[in-house]
């Protein structure tokens, strides 16, 4: 710099000048300057008085865009099941938090459910982060961000929702908080519903939320109508084998699957097995007449008591003189039905059987779906007493899947949960001739319209079904007549048949309600005509019902 | 002025520091330890790392400004030149050797550090019109004829700047650049017609010259809201910081946005946010006003300034200053789409704070030497 010879330089010796326009120019500029400065403050005022937009604010709270890895789930009419919604975790870096007392009371307080005194404990600790909520909605979240507390973070976590509430809780199931399903539809199913997330469209389910909500509220007040323990009902439609609805109760809300008891997570409908009795008789009936063993035109002796390797078979009230075959059925008869079965004979009934699916886990997808509990022996006495649906267990869905024989001419279809689509195939295996089915079915019309099932023929509607009064083995092992399983499983419409419910309670007590009854004629079967009479409309099968009746 | 003259011009270094314009230095110290004070709140309250580096960094370049400045002003006039055409052929240096970072290739790396000419561009081309215009003669000034070497001058560094890409930095250089042309008396029958072509090209260039990025950023200032999570999330997330905090703000470490990490480039761009969030209203006018005090004593020392270089260069530093304030925090209060500028002094980031010290230590030197071209004095 030294070396610079300022003398040499050119303008060094340029003259000093006053520059008066310059000088103008720099207020002009001055005072272009000053107004945009003016701007900026305004609008500092506008922003701060005014607030933020609205559209501005409401972005504040969204996460990362997180694409959930489980799709939603949809009924079969595209109604909205399950989904996926952002959640949040509160954590904290406690070396960032200066006040661990002040901010946990103003966290708790801003957060119900979160314990202060916890959340101190945890604010303390030399950890580097730790968690204090989980769960947090979107604006719980903003809550607690509003706090300002420095050192407060949040991390995203999805959370699964089921808007429904309770409504077809069983049917779907639950995830864990990694988003892995532990139970229905949401485990049985776990890789499709991701797989439709990958995809990004919704899990279509068979469940038509209609149908649901029809049945479940039908069974709830069947099951507070006669006091029962529990209860448990599914439809299907019997031609493609779909699960409309599936209900137990008491109800689970898959929202807080363990705030419930647990007798209300069990899902009586297709996660337990039963011995239902007299549901069971129409295949004996079908049997019988799919073998010739069975002629409709007999005639049965229903005072008789038959004596089985010397174990007593009888009617509890016979019904007296010479019956059909189909006042038999219509009567609910044991010593008919013991009768065509030790006819049949144990190899025979157990090939049906097992052709019926009652040998077996319900085809259904759910992982909760049991083996049934079979008859150890093969002797004459488990065969008789088989042939009225005593001595075998199998679930509401694996009985309803059997009673799919009487919708498909004479071939049972399997149950499913998925949504099934015009021109998927249907598996379907004969168990039945077209003409044993359909002379069951009509035997079983004869139930309703005159029989047992009579409370369920409300309005007219074309039903046909079995009602079954099981009594559950007590403590000694033996049947215990206090405590009941009482069904009603059923077809309809029974002219052109197509779809298939079966209803059960479990230990209903006599109630003024029922009549003093506590059979699956009294309980289940009235409660099976109100439900039918509700989605009837929906199913459209009012054509098929008789005309003129069908005043409510 | 008589009196200075008469007290004759500074001799020793004693008497030189004694007659620095100290109100100057004072506020650039308190921009730069407001930007201490910010930084340690981005870091959460740490003094490690970004605070304790701004305060050491600043505090190394104003020894450095303040010695600089000693030295004679006309060492700026005969070093103009030199440091705008070298800043130039840096410039087409990047072109080719420039070293690409987050999309942009502005950087030339020259071993030990990496430098952006385009920030020295920012001082180069006031430099290089003050030194224009000392030599020409008033009644050329502002004509048509003679505003072509300057208007080439400012569009040749424009041109490669835009082509990095850096839209902030061209627009800096031409408001720079013209601004000068204004001050050294370009006539208005001139400035309105262009002004209409500059709008008119505005337009065209949105068009035809501006990349997809710098577009959506356009598009996003009319509409923040439109993308949300997106290109607009900065604007937004500042509008809320800024929005939310009221008049004294939320508290000094308890901004939400700003803490919570809502807001991105908090310690760079949209620094000004952090104020707006943690000191409110007041806060944000405080800071405005210490540069608006700042860019009024600058051209105070313009006003002062005998020389035509003196005067263009320390009002064209003081425009400089200001356009950076301006650009970056309309932008970040969402007057203006986003560029990439800095808050000068507060925002972390050596390069801005260097161009504007250096700036600054030539504002102080024809602040010191004011008189010197009246007495023709020697320092040597």
């Amino acid at each position: 710099m030294a070396a610079i010879d300022v003398h040499s330089l050119p303008g060094g010796d340029a003259p000093v000048i006053e520059a008066a326009p310059a000088a103008r120019r720099i207020n002009r500029m001055l005072a272009v300057m000053l107004a945009v400065f003016v701007v900026l403050g305004a609008r500092a005022v506008q922003l701060s008085f005014a607030g933020a937009p609205e559209s501005a604010r409401a972005a504040a709270p969204a996460p990362t865009p997180n694409h959930p890895v489980r799709a939603d789930i949809v009924d079969r009419n595209g109604l909205l099941l399950a989904t996926t919604l952002p959640g949040f975790i509160l954590a904290a870096e406690p070396a960032k938090i200066w006040d661990p007392a002040a901010a946990a009371r103003r966290l708790a307080a801003a957060l119900p459910g979160l314990d202060a005194a916890e959340t101190e404990r945890r604010l303390r600790s030399d950890r580097k982060l730790v968690y204090l909520k989980r769960g947090l909605t979107a604006s719980q979240r903003r809550a607690a961000h509003d706090l300002g507390i420095a050192g407060v973070t949040f991390e995203s976590e999805a959370r699964r929702v089921y808007p429904n509430g309770s409504l077809a809780g069983h049917a779907l199931g639950f995830v864990d908080r990694d988003q892995a399903g532990l139970a229905g539809v949401e485990r049985a199913l776990d890789e499709d519903i991701r797989r439709a997330a990958a995809a990004g469209r919704p899990f279509a389910l068979s469940i038509d939320l209609r149908v649901q909500y029809a049945l479940e509220s039908e069974l709830a007040d069947a099951a507070w109508g006669a006091k029962a323990k529990g209860g448990a009902a599914v439809i299907l439609d019997g031609r493609t084998g779909e699960t409309l609805a599936l209900a137990s109760w008491p109800q689970v809300d898959p929202n807080t699957p363990a705030a419930g008891a647990e007798s209300a997570r069990l899902n009586r409908a297709a996660g337990a097995v039963y011995e239902m009795g007299s549901t069971l008789k129409p295949f004996t009936a079908a049997m019988g007449l799919d073998t010739d063993a069975l002629r409709l035109a007999e005639r049965f002796d229903l005072t008789r008591t038959l004596t089985v390797d010397g174990v007593a078979i009888r009617d509890p009230h016979p019904f007296a003189g010479p019956a059909t075959a189909r006042e038999a059925m219509a009567h609910s008869s044991n010593v008919a039905m013991a009768d065509i079965a030790l006819r049949l004979g144990a190899e025979k009934q157990r090939a049906y059987l097992t052709k019926l699916g009652l040998f077996d886990r319900a085809g259904i997808e759910l992982a909760e779906s049991p083996e049934p509990l079979r008859p150890r022996a093969a002797d004459r006495v488990t065969t008789a007493i088989l042939g009225y649906g005593h001595g075998l267990a199998p679930s509401l869905v694996g009985l309803a899947g059997a009673y799919t024989v009487f919708v498909n001419d004479g071939a049972r279809v399997v149950p499913t949960l998925r949504r099934h689509t015009e021109g998927d195939p249907v598996r379907a295996m004969p168990v039945f001739s077209p003409l044993a089915a359909a002379e069951t079915l009509q035997l079983m019309r004869d139930v309703v319209i005159e029989g047992t099932a009579m409370r369920a023929d409300l309005q007219g509607l074309d039903i046909a079904g079995k009602t079954g009064t099981a009594e559950k083995p007590g403590a000694d092992g033996k049947y215990d007549p206090d405590r009941l399983f009482s069904s009603f499983a059923a077809v309809f419409p029974a002219r052109s048949p197509r779809y298939v419910i079966v209803m059960a309670l479990d230990e209903p007590r006599r109630t003024a309600e029922n009549g003093n009854l506590a059979t699956g004629g009294a309980v289940a079967a009235p409660a099976v005509g109100r439900t039918v009479a509700r989605i009837a409309p929906f199913l459209a099968t009012q054509n098929a019902a008789p005309s003129g009746s069908a005043t409510p | 002025m008589t009196m200075m003259s008469s007290a004759g011009r500074p001799r020793g270094v004693s008497e030189k520091l004694s007659r620095l314009n100290w109100t100057i230095i004072t506020l650039l110290c308190a921009l730069a330890v407001t930007g201490v004070i910010m930084h340690f709140s981005v870091a959460e309250g740490s003094w490690a790392g970004r605070p304790l580096a701004h305060g050491s960094r600043f505090a190394l370049v104003l020894g450095a400004v303040i010695a600089i400045s000693l030295l004679d002003a006309r060492v700026w006039l005969a070093i103009a030149y030199p440091v705008y055409f070298g800043t130039l052929l840096l410039l087409v240096g990047v072109e080719f050797f420039g070293e690409t970072r987050m999309g942009a290739t502005r950087w030339l790396d020259l071993g030990p550090v990496s430098l952006q000419p385009s920030e020295i561009m920012k001082i180069g081309i006031v430099l290089a019109l003050a030194r224009y215009f000392q030599n020409l003669e008033p009644r050329h000034a502002g004509t048509l004829l003679w505003s072509i070497p300057p208007l080439l001058m400012i569009g040749a560094p424009v041109a490669l700047v835009m082509k990095q890409p850096d839209l902030g930095t061209a627009l800096m250089i031409t408001f720079a650049g013209v601004g000068i042309m204004f001050l050294a008396g370009l006539r208005w029958r001139y400035i309105i017609p262009a002004a209409g072509a500059a709008i008119g090209g505005a337009v065209a260039a949105y068009f035809f010259v501006l990349h997809q990025y710098q577009r959506d950023r356009i598009n996003t200032f009319i509409n923040p809201d439109a993308d949300p999570l997106g290109t607009g999330y900065h604007v937004s997330q500042s509008k809320i910081a800024i929005g939310s905090a009221g008049l004294f703000g939320k508290g000094y470490l308890q901004g939400s946005q700003s803490q919570l990490d809502f807001l991105p480039e908090k310690h760079t761009d949209f620094i000004f946010t952090m104020i707006g969030e943690e000191f409110g209203l007041m806060g944000a006018i405080a800071v405005l006003g210490l540069y608006f005090a700042l860019f009024l004593l600058t051209m105070a020392v313009a006003m002062r300034a005998r020389t035509m270089f003196g005067r263009l260069a320390a009002a064209g530093i003081a425009v400089t200053l200001g356009l950076y304030v301006i650009i970056n925090t309309s932008m970040v209060i969402g007057l203006m789409p986003v560029v990439g500028i800095p808050l000068p002094l507060i925002s972390f980031g050596g390069t801005a704070m260097l161009t504007l010290m250096a700036g600054y230590a030539i504002v102080l030197s024809i602040d010191l030497h004011r008189d010197q071209a009246a007495t023709r004095g020697l320092l040597w």
